[in-house]
């Protein structure tokens, strides 16, 4: 609400620094006191465990919308699909740097910048959300779920190319320490 | 390898994650400030609003619609964005005679807000204004959408009046804002009085 009459940038890093932030960091606490490190054997396991973290996130989030006194079912319907959708897709982004941590030594910046990096997508979409709105795409409508569509689909071929990229690497000094030996 | 990562795993954390889970926490603290400190900032800008005619200078919330052009009051600046009642800051100068006290003032306010519909005085209280005794009148009335065709429910709302006098005139600062959120936003109040010059 107070950052409705704010500009593009002040409007994300504000999204960011509030939503996007107390969002992936709950995902975060949900996976890091629970299975990590021990359940954690290869890189799509933090993806695995991430997304049934965002599931959990995306459904109390719905909740105020299930137990609307005054609901309507289409909106409603697709607003839980969007809640679900974008909390599932922006949490590959904790459970990459999670996987990644789990498996080997990074630097100590390295889940904080994972964070950031969630929290920031999460303020990216909040802020298109609202210029799709404001440009004449409804967010209550189909558009609305397309946009959230497309975005997902941006973070999750990215983390599917980082995942290939790492496994790659990693196969390929597995394969250097055999030569070795 | 692989015992040696089991023997890592038995023992919890290596050392490098436990540094990460710390920093992560810095990190989250630090974005959270940066957002507490953006709200706090956006919610308190204000701009200054000037009216040299009539001597008035006050701070207002930026982004809100300004009116000096209603001769009812100097000046007046609403929140374009409150619903369903825009949050109203407003001033008003009332010509009076010599030796006129607020209290005359507040009866004669009482008076003409009568005409509001169900209008209910809930308080006067005296108070200080810039080392100057004044009043406070707080009262309510139900705000009516005078189109029948937009079907709006009525809305309560709650007013102050701070009535002060200068000279041969007296000064009328009103906030009116829906009654549920009167308490919260009476901050918004509250600054303004604080940075209004006369």
């Amino acid at each position: 609400m107070w950052l409705a009459e704010a500009g593009f940038f002040t409007r994300v890093l504000g999204y960011t620094c509030t939503v996007g932030v107390t969002s992936e960091l709950l995902k975060y606490i949900a996976i890091r006191y629970t299975i990590f490190p021990s359940r954690i054997r290869t890189r799509l396991d933090g993806l695995a465990y991430s997304v049934a973290a965002s599931v959990g996130y995306a459904a109390v989030l719905n909740l105020h919308l299930v137990f609307d006194p005054d609901p309507t079912v289409t909106a409603d319907a697709q607003r839980i699909a969007i809640n679900f959708i974008s909390q599932v897709g922006f949490g590959l982004i904790m459970g990459f740097f999670l996987g990644e941590l789990a498996l080997h030594d990074r630097p100590a910046l390295f889940l904080g910048a994972g964070l950031a990096l969630g929290a920031l997508a999460n303020g990216l979409y909040i802020a298109f959300r609202a210029i799709a709105a404001g440009s004449g795409f409804s967010v209550s409508n189909l558009n609305g779920l397309i946009l959230v569509v497309f975005f997902v689909l941006g973070v999750a071929l990215a983390v599917n190319f980082l995942i290939r990229t790492f496994d790659a690497r990693d196969a390929a000094l597995q394969g250097e320490r055999q030569m070795i030996s | 390898m692989s015992i040696r990562t089991l023997d890592e795993r038995q023992l919890g954390l290596r050392r490098s994650q436990v540094v990460n889970s710390l920093v992560i926490l810095l990190v989250a603290a630090g974005l959270m400030g940066i957002g507490v400190l953006m709200r706090s900032s956006t919610l308190a800008a204000t701009q200054e609003l000037v009216q040299d005619e009539a001597g008035i200078r006050a701070q207002i919330p930026v982004n809100w619609l300004v009116d000096t052009d209603d001769p009812r009051f100097v000046l007046q600046a609403q929140d374009p964005s409150a619903v369903p009642f825009k949050t109203t800051l407003r001033v008003a100068i009332l010509p009076v005679g010599e030796g006129a006290s607020p209290r005359n003032v507040v009866e004669f306010l009482i008076l003409q807000r009568a005409a509001l519909s169900a209008f209910r005085v809930l308080s006067i209280e005296s108070i200080t204004l810039n080392e100057q005794s004044a009043l406070e009148m707080n009262y309510a009335y139900v705000e009516e959408e005078p189109n029948p065709f937009l079907s709006a429910l009525p809305v309560v709302v709650q007013g102050r009046d701070v009535v002060v006098i200068r000279g041969q005139q007296a000064i009328v600062a009103t906030f009116l804002e829906e009654r549920s959120r009167f308490i919260a936003n009476e901050f918004l109040f509250d600054n303004f009085l604080t940075t209004l010059e006369y």
